[in-house]
């Protein structure tokens, strides 16, 4: 009888000593995470394999999981799914939380660059005989981006990628010399994939 | 051997802190420069400091409890810099050590909106929609219907290129850009040209 009781209060015990260990709830720190460059909806973090936050709003924030955590026990935070066509990466997502440790977690998050470029030719002035770039001095810019394009190229592309769903517009920075080249199809949003149909067409003046 | 270099280190600082020293050299850090004419003053000293250079010293030292104050003459070119802790009493610290900070000259970009209607007038934006973009640089850029002037929001460095193009035509008009390409210089940049036709 008296057995009974004890193994029935050591049990009790050991049930205790299971959620101080922050097997689950029964905590009082929120543990939270630092979201950076985040651009879409779609994000999904777990914490110890488990209590799933999803976040869907894009910009950096900070935000935390809902199940609270007894000081000092550990945590591991996970990338459950990742917004398509991003790359997310953790850092000091291990620990055991405490003050100084419930939002040590960074997720920098960036859209998968794919590379902007196109096609070149020159044409006489009536628009017939095209023939690769034909002039020195083409200079074309995607915003603060440049690029030279030598003389004899068919084909350009920017040096740096583009996160994908940024727009870009393609202009002409500098004519080369004795041609007026134009752009068609040079303005959009960066699709998930490198993007190689923006014409050039460069008309040869004299 | 290390002990003795932090005992001689310790030393100097405490005979520096006594006043040890006699001489200080009005010396500091530069972070930013990336253009020439920099020129620096103190007490009617000059010192020019050339284009990428991270640290100063003037040629002259002063001594123990002579103050200084040292501050910017000329602006590099297309640059702003700031002192930082420029002034102060020689011996108050062990040694003086000013912050210079630079910065590029940043302006804005813009122009006017026209629509242009069928019987060749024209007015301010007559139609809702219209997006500019500044390649991958600025986002989307939304002009309102009834604007007639616009500017790019943000502003750009002096020297860094910029490129405005159409990214969603107005509803029923077709807008051209003249000046729309450029590279920024040292002013405000307000003559590119969107024309709007209706259709």
């Amino acid at each position: 009888m008296k057995s009974k009781y004890l193994s029935a209060a050591a049990a009790l015990l050991c049930v205790a000593g299971l959620a101080a260990c922050g097997g689950k709830g029964n905590g009082s720190i929120a543990l939270g995470v630092q979201v950076i460059g985040l651009d879409r909806a779609g994000l999904v973090l777990q914490n110890n394999g488990g209590d799933d936050l999803a976040i869907n709003t894009a910009g950096n924030a900070n935000y935390s999981f809902k199940t609270l955590m007894a000081p000092d026990s550990p945590f591991n935070v996970t990338i459950k799914a990742t917004p398509a066509n991003v790359t997310c990466k953790l850092a000091n997502n291990t620990g055991k939380i405490n003050y100084y440790t419930y939002l040590q977690t960074t997720v920098t998050c960036t859209a998968d660059p794919y590379t902007l470029g196109g096609t070149v030719t020159s044409v006489a002035a009536d628009g017939t005989a095209p023939e690769p770039l034909s002039a020195d001095g083409l200079v074309l810019a995607n915003g603060a981006q440049t690029l030279a394009v030598a003389r004899g190229a068919s084909t350009w592309q920017f040096a740096t990628p583009i996160g994908n769903q940024n727009v870009y517009g393609v202009t002409v920075l500098t004519q080369p010399t004795g041609q007026k080249c134009e752009v068609s199809k040079g303005t959009g949003t960066m699709p998930a994939q490198n993007v190689v149909d923006v014409v050039v067409t460069c008309k040869k003046t004299q | 051997m290390k002990v003795q270099v932090i005992g001689a280190a310790l030393l100097a600082t405490a005979l520096a802190g006594c006043g040890g020293k006699a001489d200080f050299a009005i010396t500091g850090s530069i972070t930013g420069l990336s253009n020439p004419n920099l020129v620096l003053v103190n007490n009617g000293e000059e010192l020019k400091v050339a284009s990428g250079a991270t640290s100063f010293s003037f040629p002259n030292s002063i001594s123990y409890g002579t103050e200084y104050n040292v501050t910017i003459k000329t602006q590099p070119d297309h640059m702003t810099c700031s002192v930082v802790g420029g002034h102060g009493s020689a011996g108050h610290t062990t040694t003086i050590a000013i912050g210079i900070i630079c910065q590029q000259n940043q302006y804005t970009v813009g122009g006017s909106v026209a629509s242009i209607a069928k019987d060749n007038t024209s007015g301010p934006l007559s139609a809702d929609n219209l997006v500019l973009v500044n390649g991958s640089s600025s986002g989307q850029i939304a002009i309102a219907k009834g604007a007639s002037s616009f500017t790019i929001p943000g502003t750009i460095p002096v020297g860094t290129a910029y490129g405005l193009s159409v990214f969603s035509q107005p509803t029923g008009q077709e807008c051209t850009i003249t000046n729309g390409s450029g590279v920024v210089g040292d002013a405000n940049r307000t003559d590119v040209v969107v024309s709007c036709k209706v259709l």
